[in-house]
C-alpha cells in the first residue's frame, strides 16, 4: 500500500496507477472482502483507478467501511448512467471517492434495477437506493441531482427534491428514452406542439 | 419599550440580484441582520449540458463542454478532450500539451480577474472592476487572434487542436506577462491597504477543512483552508509535471485566505505561462492519427486516401473505443471532473461533468448561517460559482 504524499512526483503518474502496476490497492482488499463477500475488485481500466464492483444492498455500508476503516475522507462525485436494453440491470451507480491529501482514489459502482420506467421514479414499488448523504454532505446537492435528471431515488436523504428542473416537472431528462427534444414537443395534443 | 420579539423573516435573494454572480437565488431566514438558514435555489441556468452531449459526435460535443464554465471555456474544453483522448489511447505532440497549458493558464488568470472585479465591485470597489477587466482584455485579444472569437473558444480537439497559434502570439503573451505584476500590485494597492474592504473580509465566512472536505469543496476554496490539494500536482495531466509552480495555501479560511490564495495563483499562473511559450517546443501540433484527426487541406487534392479520412471524419465522426474514463483537470473553481463512457459508437453514451462550483455551491447552505446578511454578499464572491456550470 502506497503512503499519502510519497507517491507525488513518482514515477506512476497516480496511485491508481501505481496500484495497477504492482497489483495492490489503495485499501486493505482483504478486510474489505471479509466484511462483504460479495463485493468485486476489478483491475484498473484505461484510467488507472481502481473501481470495486459492489452488490446494491451494501452501498452504503461499504462506502460507510472505507471512510471510517480506510480514510477516504471526499466524495468527489456521484452519477448514474443509463443503460436501456442491458440485461443485468438498467442504471450503473458510480460514487468516486479519495482520500485527501493522499492521491489515492476508488471507483465503487453498482447496478441499480427495478426502478418504475414511469415519469414518477418516487412511485411504491421503486427500487430506492440507500443515501450517502448521512456519510458525505456532498452527498446531498448530487443525490438530488441524479434522481432529478435519472429519476433513481434515494432512501434515507433528508429532502428528495429535485434540484435543477421545476418540481412539477414530467420525466426524468438524462434517461436515454427521454426525447432531447423534451416531451411537450412531441406531445401533438400539447399547447406546445408545432 | 417593549421586549424584543424573537421572529424570524424570511428574505428571497436573486436570482436577478446583482451580487448573485448570475442567477443563484438564495432563500435566506433572518432574525434581525444575521442569518438563521440559507437554501440556495439553483437550476435557473439549466440547459440540459449532460443530455446534449449525448446527441453530438465526439467531436462537435467540445462545443458543449465550454458553454458551462464560459469563464473558462479552455480549461472546460481540456477535461473533455483528455477524457476522449484517454478512451482512444490517443497521445498528442508536445507542442499541442504545451499550447494547451498556455491556455489554460491565461484562462485561469481571465477567471480570477472576473472573480476580483466583480467581488471588489459587490463591496463598493468600483475602479477594481475596470482595471481588472482591462487586464482581462489583453487575454480576450489573445484568445481572439487564435481562436477567433473571445468566449466559448471551442479551440481543442479531440487530438490537438484547432489551429496553431498566430505568429503574432508570442509577442502579445511577453507583453502581457510584462503588464502582469504591475496590474497584480496595482489590485493589491487598491484592495489589500483599504481599511473597509479588510473589514469586510477579514474572519467572514470561516470554512473549516472538515466541512470543504464533507461538502466536496475544491480549488481555491479548499487550499485556503488548509488542504494543498491541487490536481495539477496529483494527477499531473497535459505535462504539467514539466512545469515548476507553487500552490499557494492558507489555514484561515476566510473569505480573505480565499483572496490571497487567488491573487497568488494569478502569479503562479503568469510563471507557467512564460514556462509554456519561452519552451514552446516546435512540431506538429496535433495528432497525425488520420482517424482521428483532418488531414491537412493541401493533401485532399492530391490524395484519395485523404479525402476519404476528411469526408468520413466530418460526416460520421469517429467511433470510440467503449469503456469509461473519469478524467480530472485543475479548473480556475475546482477540480472538473469529466466521466465519460462510451459504448463503441460516435456518440457518447454519457458525459458527467462534476462541477465544481456546484458543490462550492452546496457549502452555502451551512457557510451562511450565522453569519450577517450584508456578510453573505462577501462570501457568495468569494466562492467564486459560475452558475452556467452549477446549473449545465
Amino acid at each position: 500500500m502506497a503512503e499519502p504524499g510519497a507517491e507525488a512526483g513518482a514515477e506512476p503518474k497516480t496511485e491508481g496507477e501505481a496500484a495497477a502496476a504492482a497489483g495492490t490497492l489503495p485499501l486493505d482488499l482483504t478486510a474489505l472482502q471479509a466484511r462483504f463477500p460479495d463485493v468485486a475488485y476489478e483491475q484498473p481500466g484505461i484510467d488507472g483507478w481502481p473501481v470495486l464492483r459492489l452488490p446494491l444492498k451494501d452501498w452504503r455500508d461499504v462506502i460507510a467501511h472505507l471512510r471510517d476503516a480506510e480514510g477516504f475522507n471526499i466524495l468527489v462525485d456521484l452519477l448514474a448512467v443509463d443503460w436501456p436494453e442491458r440485461p443485468e440491470g438498467r442504471f450503473d451507480l458510480v460514487a468516486i471517492l479519495r482520500r485527501l491529501p493522499s492521491t489515492a482514489q476508488v471507483r465503487c459502482e453498482t447496478i441499480v434495477d427495478g426502478i418504475a420506467s414511469g415519469t414518477n421514479a418516487a412511485a411504491p414499488g421503486s427500487v430506492r437506493v440507500p443515501s450517502l448523504t448521512p456519510l458525505f454532505e456532498s452527498a446531498d446537492w448530487v443525490e438530488r441531482e441524479v434522481y432529478d435528471l435519472m429519476g433513481i431515488a434515494f432512501e434515507g436523504h433528508p429532502d428528495m427534491r429535485r434540484i435543477l428542473l421545476p418540481d412539477d416537472w414530467e420525466g426524468h431528462p438524462l434517461r436515454r428514452d427521454y426525447p432531447v427534444e423534451g416531451p411537450r414537443v412531441l406531445d401533438p395534443t400539447s399547447k406546445y406542439a408545432h | 419599550m417593549a421586549e424584543t420579539t424573537t421572529e424570524t423573516m424570511v428574505l428571497n435573494m436573486g436570482p436577478q440580484h446583482p451580487s448573485t454572480h448570475g442567477v443563484l437565488r438564495l432563500i435566506v431566514e433572518v432574525d434581525g441582520e444575521t442569518i438563521v438558514r440559507c437554501q440556495p435555489d439553483i437550476g435557473f441556468l439549466h440547459t440540459g449540458i449532460e443530455k446534449q452531449f449525448e446527441t453530438h459526435t465526439w467531436q462537435q460535443a467540445v462545443t458543449d463542454s465550454d458553454r458551462m464554465d464560459y469563464l473558462s471555456p479552455l480549461t472546460n474544453n481540456l477535461g473533455y478532450v483528455l477524457a476522449v483522448e484517454r478512451l482512444m489511447g490517443i497521445e498528442v505532440p508536445p507542442r499541442c500539451q504545451a499550447i494547451r497549458v498556455l491556455f489554460c493558464e491565461l484562462s485561469r488568470i481571465a477567471s480570477h480577474l472576473v472573480w476580483l472585479g466583480t467581488s471588489a465591485l459587490e463591496l463598493g470597489a468600483q475602479s477594481v472592476f475596470f482595471y481588472c477587466f482591462q487586464a482581462r482584455e489583453a487575454i480576450l485579444d489573445m484568445y481572439e487572434a487564435t481562436a477567433g472569437v473571445r468566449m466559448n473558444l471551442s479551440y481543442m480537439r479531440v487530438g490537438g487542436l484547432m489551429y496553431d497559434i498566430p505568429p503574432q502570439l508570442p509577442a502579445m503573451v511577453a507583453r502581457f506577462l510584462e503588464e502582469l505584476p504591475r496590474w497584480i500590485s496595482d489590485f493589491r494597492a487598491l484592495l489589500d491597504g483599504n481599511p473597509i474592504f479588510r473589514e469586510r473580509v477579514q474572519g467572514v465566512g470561516v470554512l473549516t477543512k472538515e466541512r470543504a472536505l464533507a461538502f466536496g469543496v475544491t480549488g481555491p476554496s479548499l487550499r485556503a483552508s488548509g488542504v494543498p490539494w491541487d490536481v495539477r500536482k496529483a494527477y499531473p495531466y497535459s505535462g504539467y509535471e514539466k512545469y515548476s509552480f507553487d500552490v499557494p495555501t492558507s489555514t484561515a479560511g476566510d473569505v480573505w485566505a480565499r483572496y490571497e490564495v487567488r491573487m497568488a495563483e494569478m502569479e503562479e499562473s503568469g510563471k507557467i505561462v512564460r514556462q509554456a511559450i519561452e519552451g514552446m517546443p516546435e512540431g506538429a501540433w496535433k495528432t497525425d492519427d488520420r482517424k482521428v484527426a483532418l488531414p491537412p487541406r493541401e493533401e485532399l487534392h492530391r490524395s484519395m486516401e485523404a479525402l476519404i479520412h476528411h469526408f468520413k471524419l466530418v460526416a460520421q465522426g469517429f467511433p470510440v473505443p467503449a469503456g469509461a474514463v473519469y478524467q480530472a483537470v485543475e479548473s480556475p473553481r475546482g477540480e472538473l471532473g469529466f466521466y465519460v463512457v462510451s459504448d463503441g459508437g460516435t456518440h457518447p453514451h454519457r458525459v458527467r461533468v462534476r462541477p465544481p462550483s456546484f458543490y462550492n455551491t452546496s457549502v452555502l447552505t451551512r457557510l451562511l448561517e450565522g453569519c450577517l446578511l450584508a456578510d453573505a454578499v462577501a462570501i457568495i464572491a468569494s466562492m467564486d460559482m459560475v452558475m452556467g456550470e452549477v446549473d449545465r
